[in-house]
């Protein structure tokens, strides 16, 4: 709020304004408003609403100044201490100008109750009583407030340089969200515990962008840099772990036939990262994000060419509080993306458009290193340090052509062919390269014989090879006899499971219709009908166990009336049904 | 102890309404009304999980699998989803003068959760009723 106002101060002193030739308006106005909440629950139908009951006074301002080519207008409005918004925009001729804001809302956000997260298993592996494997849960603080303030200031300069060809512009954008969140904590081995807890949200983001724009004459030339940096102010944060046990038989066990004893606590302890101590949660990243732009446009040939090329690096530089586990690498993106489109006429009453894009998006590899597992155990000291290899790392390629020919007004036809292919290069493991390609083909057609009715239909069809699936994921193969224990382990560990699956099973179609139509009736101007229609047909029949069928029906209609200068009614109704199949799949085992 | 898996089809279907209207009447010079509503209806449901126990091997997991329940019909009433939601807004405008302006505004919103989930029964409502003076240049 601070800076807002010494910005607004700073904008009156510098740019007088004749009061001969300026005109002024303003308004100005009070209100006070009343909100009651109901017995019921309110963080959901009031989610973008201040939590808080009673009487709130309210105020908002215009002020508008015009002198010619300059111009000051100030708004702003407030109505609780949580919401309000405040701006201003100044014009000075034609060489500078400004717009400055404020805006603020809280929302109010839901506790996950974990009830539905409530199991046992049914029975102990002798059938003689209820097992001892049981998910439960506790919430800490149950009745805080859960919800956050979220801020934004943002203000924009921009200035013509005499000669009237280059334009220096600069912006900043700050957001900060602070309140209350909740974390969940899942406990694992033995108890299988879910705890909640309210945590701080203390969340803050800036952005700051400089550009200059260049009208050359034979071309538009831009750059733009941009900063952006998240931090979170909130915490640290760490929580109790449960030391290792055995779910229905504790940390050490004797067992009563032979006397053998078994100590859990040390067995299943040597299986797990970290137990029985306190371990930092609730982290967030310390993202630092620099980007470059340059853009040129130009009249080439009878066309129009826009080109676009830009760089992004981003880093997370929090660090890892977990002492357990070390990372080697630079939690590092780097981006670059280049596209274009070239617009000319191609013949008489043609018009053709071809556009272009290339992305390649490169997230650095990982060294993880764990601690052994089944550290000095029988059969154990295995090393499961990987690489990470990001499955973000990908190239991604588009391409488009479209020609639009209108040889009257009254109509106008469409057709555009397209592909885009996306080559994910180390999903699912490092190197695989997995490719899914899209080839896309759309005609369209618009009818307007006069002002007053327009009609347009539009047919498109997507063909996808190899959508994005899971590998090997959805089933399980008989194991029985097939899967060994390691050298010198006694058993055979639940991590070797992954030997056993198979199945690529998608939700992504392989094959999509899509028709959209819409009609608007406007006869005179006191009514106008508009009434639209579109239907998706989504399959892939390219999966053994799973012939994927998706619908969606999504009719619209809306209706103005302006019978008279004192009469305006409007409505509108949408309808969106979607329907789609899947599998469920489970593994037979015992235990 | 793995015996392979096990699996079922299952259809999802999701629906959803919106319904919005609103009226401007200016009665006379002074008096201006506003009316606004909106009306929305989201529905969400599984059909049942029914596991195909004909595939290969399922029978003699069965005999040596000691307890075991793979009823699964049950499941789909877990992520049952049913919302309706409204939203009314009424206002009045008088002019007392060229300058003052006099309004009144009411606004009541309602929602209604058939399917309690995650989050419990989610229904709720609040009205917000709200009186003010506006001058003007």
């Amino acid at each position: 709020m601070k800076k807002l106002i010494c910005v607004l101060l700073v904008f009156g002193l510098v740019l007088p304004l004749s009061a001969q030739e300026a005109t002024t308006n303003w308004s100005l106005g009070v209100a006070g408003n009343y909100t009651a909440f109901g017995d019921g629950y309110i963080p959901k139908v009031a989610e973008y609403k201040y939590y808080k009951d009673g009487f709130f006074p309210e105020m908002k301002f215009n002020w508008n100044r015009y002198n010619g080519m300059n111009k000051i207008q100030l708004n702003g409005a407030y109505y609780n201490p949580k919401e309000m918004l405040f701006g201003g925009d100044f014009r000075l001729g034609k060489s500078v100008l400004a717009d400055v804001s404020y805006k603020s809302f809280y929302r109010n956000t839901q506790l996950d109750l974990l009830e539905n997260i409530s199991a046992r298993e049914s029975l102990n592996r002798e059938g003689t009583a209820p097992g001892g494997k049981i998910l439960s849960h506790e919430i800490q603080n149950p009745n805080e407030q859960l919800g956050y303030q979220r801020q934004e200031i943002e203000a924009n300069l921009k200035f013509l340089l005499p000669g009237d060809k280059i334009t220096l512009r600069a912006s900043h954008r700050t957001i900060m969200e602070d309140g209350k969140m909740q974390h969940v904590q899942n406990m694992h081995c033995a108890s299988c515990h879910l705890v909640s807890r309210p945590l701080d949200v203390k969340n803050k983001t800036q952005s700051l962008t400089a550009g200059l724009d260049a009208a050359l004459g034979v071309a538009d030339l831009s750059y733009e840099v941009n900063v952006r940096k998240f931090i979170s102010d909130a915490g640290p944060y760490s929580a109790y772990y449960d030391s290792a046990g055995h779910p229905g038989r504790g940390y050490i066990w004797t067992d009563p036939n032979t006397g053998a004893t078994s100590n859990y606590y040390v067995e299943f302890g040597s299986r797990l990262v970290y137990h029985g101590e306190d371990v930092a949660i609730a982290a967030y990243p310390e993202t630092n994000k620099l980007s470059h732009k340059i853009t040129a446009k130009s009249n080439i040939g009878k066309g129009r060419l826009l080109l676009q090329y830009q760089n992004t690096t981003l880093t997370n530089d929090a660090q890892l509080a977990d002492p357990n586990v070390t990372i080697t690498g630079d939690l590092k993106v780097t981006a670059n993306n280049l596209n274009g489109n070239y617009s000319t006429p191609l013949m008489e009453n043609t018009k053709l458009i071809l556009a272009g894009k290339y992305r390649r998006l490169e997230n650095e590899d990982l060294s993880i290193d764990n601690p052994d597992w089944r550290d000095n155990r029988p059969g154990g000291d295995i090393d499961l340090d990987y690489i990470r290899y990001s499955s973000l790392t990908r190239t991604d390629l588009e391409g488009s052509a479209k020609v639009i020919y209108q040889p009257k007004r009254s109509y106008r036809l469409t057709a555009l062919l397209g592909f885009n292919s996306v080559e994910r290069d180390n999903f699912p493991i490092e190197g695989a390269n997995f490719k899914t390609d899209k080839t896309m083909f759309e005609l369209g057609v618009r009818y307007r014989p006069t002002g007053k009715f327009t009609g347009d239909l539009k047919y498109g069809l997507e063909n996808i090879d190899n959508p994005f699936s899971p590998v090997d994921q959805m089933f399980e193969m008989y194991g029985r006899g097939t899967l060994m224990p390691t050298t010198g382990a006694p058993n055979v560990y639940y991590w070797q499971r992954d030997d056993l699956r198979y199945g690529n099973i998608s939700n992504m179609p392989a094959m999509v219709h899509n028709i959209k139509a819409t009609v608007k009736v406007q006869p005179n101007k006191k009514v106008k009908l508009d009434v639209g229609l579109n239907l998706k047909k989504g399959s892939n029949d390219t999966q053994k166990e799973l012939d994927f069928q998706q619908t969606t029906m999504a009719p619209n209609l809306g209706l103005t009336l302006i019978p008279n200068d004192k009469v305006n009614f409007f409505a509108n109704y949408t309808y969106v049904k979607q329907t789609q199949n899947g599998l469920a799949a489970v593994a037979l085992m015992d235990g | 102890m793995h015996f392979g898996s096990i699996y079922g089809e299952f259809d999802y279907e999701s629906t959803s309404s919106v319904l919005y209207a609103g009226l401007n009447f200016k009665v006379n010079p002074k008096l201006k009304l506003w009316l606004q509503g909106n009306y929305s209806k989201s529905e969400a449901a599984f059909s049942k999980v029914g596991m195909d126990m004909d595939l290969p091997g399922v029978d003699e997991a069965l005999e040596i699998i000691e307890a075991s329940d793979y009823d699964y019909s049950g499941i789909p009433q877990y992520s049952d989803l049913s919302y309706g939601y409204m939203n009314f807004n009424a206002r009045a405008e008088y002019k007392l003068s060229d300058k003052l302006l006099f309004n009144v505004d009411f606004s009541y919103y309602d929602l209604t959760s058939d399917e309690t989930w995650v989050y419990g029964d989610e229904s709720g409502s609040f009205t917000v009723f709200r009186t003010g003076f506006t001058l003007i240049k």
